[in-house]
């Protein structure tokens, strides 16, 4: 699967916006409301009326990296945690009041809020899907795009995440004690996987698994025994440069940097840190997948190989194998 | 896309009709359901006549009986489906690699009920089956503690009522791409206020709540809430199921982004996804058939351009499901495929309800009595807002 490019826009950290979130104490990473405004500046040829914030931050990204018509080969796949976001404000309409429920919001709330007004935007015609998965939403749109490619009718895939913060997720995520590891992050992302050879580069090889151990699917462990037969085999089997620590781990720092080291023994491999892995997102992995693909450019031809490792809640673990050109 | 090796095993389903898919002989005998008042939602001032079709209750374990109704029933149709199928009990199941795909909750609009009435609390058990993508990952859960599944990691997929064949070409693509031995594929929708609500604030839920499809007077939708969940498997596969409903040979999707709410009038979103398949020797099209105004018209207006050059010597049964169960959103492409393989294992169609003066049609019989007739191959339609189209056909196997 052949990653053609990749576009990232992630907040700026910051205290989170009370006009949003309430009045809390936490910092995150969050746009800020001059730099919603220049996204809203974005040219847009199609535009269904009243685009929402979220659909408006999917077409930006989209923007910066649909330069080519779009036919009907061309698949759309957008995973986002922001439905809640969308659909607070008419829930609330519908519980305070039934006969207040407006006609004008409520198609606003489908699930495909984002997308039709973004299909139309950029005349996608054929395939679209949604996908949601919080951390996981990115890897289940890889996966998804993966399995589109294979087939004849599809020669690219379009995937845009989307994460702007509602309050309904973001309380959420307090009670659960998400906010402990990791921070609350707006963020959006897009990203043109192909067939095409002549690529930025490609993700050669993917699994994921779920470890022995059963945990609820809320709890984070690492997978040391499933890491180390897993990355092993893909060591033994590629002249690789670099591993990164793990995207989407709860374990601080100097447990993850400890972990690779013992999955990769004595080899000489590199080990890159993210420069933070402190957000809560569907679109880190496409920010890791992009940074990790800059550092692997840096390696002579032929060695440009390297692993992301990365892991969900609920023991889901998995690696990609990276190639950059 | 083209699919050869793709058989459905297993099917569990829950809807108004009943809590088996065998209620199907019931239907047969005239024991037919009829949406009844629920008080499942509180309604103010234009909505008192909330008449829906609701489930009947079903039995589950008591440590799920806390679960949000969705959850229920995705359960209840998940081991359903897994003992239909037989695959548990087959003596390599644990090495079979299988996965689940699931309909997301936000298709399910309870789901965001839930999540807002418990936004506000402390409780991490309560705010646990908020998140977007929990129900598929809940029931691979179960799937591995209580079978011992040996399971890739799970899908959840969102497309509003084009959801469940979204769902199952995801499984087919697995399937067919020799990626997976087995694919759990479900979806499931739970009486909501807010889809009543917003459906009622639009216009488009039938005054009388009687849910008229494909009839020229036909007024507006009637909800449905359900579950569906299928075991697909490879015809050659690894493993030996006990019998084989009927294979997926082709699945279809088209856009068309008219409007967020109606349907494009020219129905091209039905054409792109009908001119790409083969329409030869189909025996019977079920079609999506909300009996809202502009959607039954078109959908049969494009219907009839796709098959005009066929060169039809006769006319070909068609018929809509919801007047038997309500739409059930984002579970209707499942529960209602579900009923259409009942129809092709017992060679039998079903009549379409509630119809008096059906809409006119040149290639199309809207048949109105149930009849008996070999059935190998369906074209099944779905259509979703936002202009999200798809078909399949379901074949039986041998044809």
């Amino acid at each position: 699967m052949n990653i053609e490019k990749i576009f990232t826009l992630k907040g700026l950290k910051s205290k989170a916006p009370v006009d949003r979130l309430g009045d809390v104490d936490d910092e995150g990473f969050f746009f800020t409301e001059n730099d919603l405004n220049e996204i809203k500046k974005t040219p847009k040829k199609n535009r269904i009326k009243r685009l929402n914030t979220p659909c408006i931050l999917a077409i930006h990204a989209l923007s910066k990296i649909i330069t080519d018509p779009i036919t009907e080969k061309d698949a759309l796949i957008i995973s986002h945690e922001t439905l809640p976001g969308v659909i607070e404000e008419y829930i609330e309409d519908v519980f305070i009041n039934v006969e207040y429920a407006s006609p004008k919001k409520f198609p606003f709330i489908s699930p495909n809020a984002l997308s039709t007004p973004i299909a139309k935007e950029f005349g996608f015609s054929s395939y679209q899907i949604n996908t949601s998965g919080i951390d996981g939403g990115g890897i289940q749109a890889l996966t998804m795009a993966q399995t589109l490619l294979r087939n004849e009718e599809i020669e690219n895939v379009y995937i845009v995440t989307v994460d702007f913060l509602s309050e309904i997720f973001y309380k959420t995520y307090k009670v659960m004690g998400a906010y402990k590891y990791k921070w609350p992050t707006d963020m959006v992302t897009a990203t043109r996987l192909s067939k095409n050879n002549d690529s930025y580069g490609a993700i050669i090889k993917s699994d994921s698994w779920y470890s022995d151990d059963l945990l609820p699917y809320y709890k984070y462990a690492f997978d040391l025994k499933g890491m180390k037969e897993k990355l092993g085999q893909l060591i033994e089997s590629y002249p690789i440069s670099l591993i990164s620590t793990m995207p989407d781990s709860f374990n601080d720092a100097v447990q993850r940097e400890a972990y690779i080291k013992e999955i990769i023994g004595p080899s000489p491999i590199d080990i890159m840190e993210f420069d933070d892995l402190k957000s809560i997102c569907s679109g880190s992995i496409f920010e890791n997948i992009n940074q990790f693909m800059k550092r692997l450019k840096t390696y002579p031809k032929g060695q440009r190989y390297g692993v992301i490792p990365w892991q969900l809640p609920g023991g889901i673990s998995g690696a990609y194998l990276i190639e950059a050109n | 896309m083209n699919f050869n090796n793709v058989s459905i095993t297993g099917i569990g389903t829950i809807s108004a009709l009943g809590t088996e898919l065998n209620h199907i002989n019931e239907v047969l005998h005239q024991k037919r359901s009829l949406p009844i008042p629920t008080e499942k939602i509180a309604l103010k001032k234009w909505a008192k006549d909330p008449r829906m079709f609701q489930c009947p209750d079903f039995e589950i374990p008591k440590k799920f009986r806390h679960l949000p109704t969705s959850h229920k029933m995705s359960l209840y149709t998940l081991k359903q489906a897994l003992e239909d199928s037989g695959l548990p009990k087959r003596d390599d199941f644990k090495k079979l690699k299988g996965c689940v795909i699931w309909g997301g909750p936000t298709c399910d609009l309870s789901g965001g009920e839930s999540y807002y009435q418990k936004s506000s609390s402390q409780n991490k058990k309560d705010l646990l089956h908020s998140n977007l993508d929990h129900l598929s990952h809940f029931l691979s859960l179960v799937l591995r503690q209580e079978y011992g599944a040996n399971l890739k990691p799970h899908l959840t997929v969102l497309a509003a009522c084009s959801t469940s064949h979204h769902a199952i070409s995801l499984g087919a693509m697995l399937i067919e791409q020799g990626e997976l031995d087995w694919v759990m594929v479900g979806a499931s929708d739970a009486i909501s206020l807010t889809t009543f609500s917003g459906f009622g604030a639009l216009q488009n839920i039938s005054p009388n709540r009687k849910c008229k499809s494909l009839d020229q007077k036909r007024d507006g939708l009637v909800f449905g809430e359900g579950s569906s969940c299928w075991i697909m498997e490879p015809l050659n596969g690894p493993s030996k199921p006990k019998k084989v409903y009927a294979k997926i040979s082709q699945i279809n999707f088209g856009l068309e982004s008219y409007h967020m709410a109606i349907p494009d009038p020219s129905g091209i979103g039905h054409k792109r996804v009908i001119s790409k398949m083969d329409l030869d020797n189909i025996d019977y099209v079920k079609v999506h058939g909300t009996a809202t105004p502009q959607n039954d018209e078109i959908e049969i207006r494009a219907l009839e351009e796709s098959f005009e050059k066929l060169n039809l010597s006769h006319k070909i049964p068609l018929g809509a499901l919801k007047p038997y169960i309500g739409h059930t959103m984002g579970a209707c492409g499942l529960i209602e495929n579900s009923l259409v393989l009942k129809m092709m294992e017992e060679n039998i169609l079903l009549a379409n309800l509630n119809l008096t003066e059906p809409i006119e049609s040149k290639y199309f019989d809207l048949i109105t009595k149930n009849t008996k007739k070999d059935i190998r191959k369906v074209l099944c339609l779905s259509a979703a807002f936002g202009g999200n189209y798809s078909g399949l056909t379901l074949e039986k196997v041998g044809l």
